[in-house]
């Protein structure tokens, strides 16, 4: 029933309390608002947790929905403010996850089975600096770097999603990547 | 030689560098980069090195990010109320911290209070400075006696309604009755400080105490060092 409606004439019956118009909201966008809340906070609890509130924020703010947005930025605005106070706990609270390894030891990767131990060990401590990398980057970079990679989203589509020129969405991606390459090349596995 | 270095110089082509690793250049424009990739040294490392960390971020997804399952996105629509645009402008204030929710409060006030009374130019706070400031209008008396004031209000009231018809006249005659008023709040004050300089210079012992002037053309026969000093200089 509500498969061929728009996302903003969901929101729209959502308003009027019709909770299966936003089930569909949430089941259109779970799966890229959980990709955005992992690539910026780089932990899959935090970002399971930050799409979980991301959502019902929403809800609660459906009444305020400006009807010239679109449905994709507004929640991509929630989830990015939602990310960041969480980090901003973290922070807080001094258990700033980007230092902390204690951690490391309940992530699980999957490797592919032919490698040996000692390939997968160097990729899973690859993956490490990468993820410590991108969390890293300031908030714009990495955001536009995250939709583009986990997101799988066009430049333009980021660029109508977070409102912002095209040429500026392609110059973010420059930059993150640039600075990912520096950050990357001063890593202990480059040098070795 | 030259040429090529010319160009690695002046090139800058990291937007089309992005739009050609993401595979999202229009037909017309990749030709003409790729031929340029081809001869620039510049751009064929630039493009390397962002592919290496395009390739990094890109392992990162698909190793630990693409396993994942999408979590269960639960939404307790029966605990969780939309809220009104009341509560999203002034929720904040009422959830946040009490010091800061009276922060708040307090800063509202104070502009409140400047809102409501902007200038506080009450009779009892007037400084003399401000009232030196104000021009006299040429018709009111130099020196108006105590019931200038009073006067001026019944000149006001008795002949505004039949003099007065233009609101030119009218403004004149209210400039005439509040500088008049303001004249009179000045004589007070120049009174009060002239009571109050009046109060601080006057000797605070009794006017029939001895002072100190009243021995100055009495002889002083008494003996001074001085008288003295000299006299054995003399002697010497």
């Amino acid at each position: 029933m509500f498969t061929k409606l728009t996302d903003e004439k969901l929101v729209e019956l959502a308003v009027s309390k019709d909770s299966e118009a936003f089930g569909e909201i949430v089941k259109r966008w779970e799966r890229k608002i959980f990709a955005l809340c992992f690539g910026m906070l780089g932990r899959e609890d935090e970002a399971r947790d930050a799409a979980q509130e991301t959502f019902i924020a929403a809800y609660r703010n459906l009444a305020n929905f400006r009807g010239d947005a679109k449905v994709s930025s507004w929640l991509h605005r929630i989830a990015v403010n939602q990310c960041l106070t969480t980090k901003r706990r973290a922070k807080t609270r001094s258990e700033d996850f980007l230092d902390d390894e204690t951690g490391e030891e309940d992530r699980v990767f999957i490797a592919p089975s032919h490698l040996s131990p000692s390939r997968t060990a160097e990729q899973n401590e690859r993956l490490f600096y990468v993820r410590q990398a991108v969390t890293s980057l300031p908030t714009d970079l990495r955001q536009v770097i995250v939709m583009k990679e986990f997101e799988d989203m066009t430049f333009q589509e980021i660029s109508e999603t977070l409102e912002l020129p095209l040429s500026t969405v392609k110059s973010r991606v420059y930059t993150a990547l640039k600075q990912l390459r520096m950050k990357l090349e001063r890593t202990p596995l480059e040098v070795a | 030689m030259n040429t090529n270095k010319n160009i690695e110089k002046t090139c800058v082509h990291g937007v089309e560098i992005v739009s050609y690793l993401y595979d999202e250049m229009p037909e017309p424009g990749r030709k003409v980069f790729e031929s340029h990739l081809l001869n620039c040294t510049a751009c064929t490392d630039e493009f390397a090195g962002l592919s290496l960390a395009r390739l990094d971020v890109y392992e990162w997804n698909s190793h630990e990010f693409a396993a994942l399952p999408t979590p269960f996105i639960a939404i307790p629509y029966e605990n969780t109320d939309q809220v009104s645009w009341f509560e999203s402008w002034f929720g904040p204030i009422f959830s946040a911290p009490k010091w800061a929710a009276g922060g708040v409060f307090g800063a509202a006030a104070l502009v409140f209070g400047f809102v409501l009374f902007p200038s506080g130019n009450t009779e009892d706070n007037i400084s003399i400075s401000e009232v030196k400031t104000i021009q006299m209008p040429a018709a009111v008396h130099d020196e108006p006696s105590s019931t200038a004031v009073e006067d001026n209000k019944q000149i006001a009231e008795v002949k505004l309604p039949n003099l007065l018809n233009t609101n030119k006249d009218k403004r004149a005659v209210a400039e005439r009755v509040r500088a008049s008023e303001l004249f009179a709040r000045k004589r007070k004050i120049i009174e009060r400080v002239t009571a109050v300089k009046t109060k601080n210079t006057r000797p605070s012992t009794p006017l029939n105490a001895p002072r100190l002037t009243n021995f100055e053309d009495e002889d002083d026969t008494t003996l001074r060092l001085a008288d003295l000093v000299a006299d054995r200089n003399t002697d010497q």
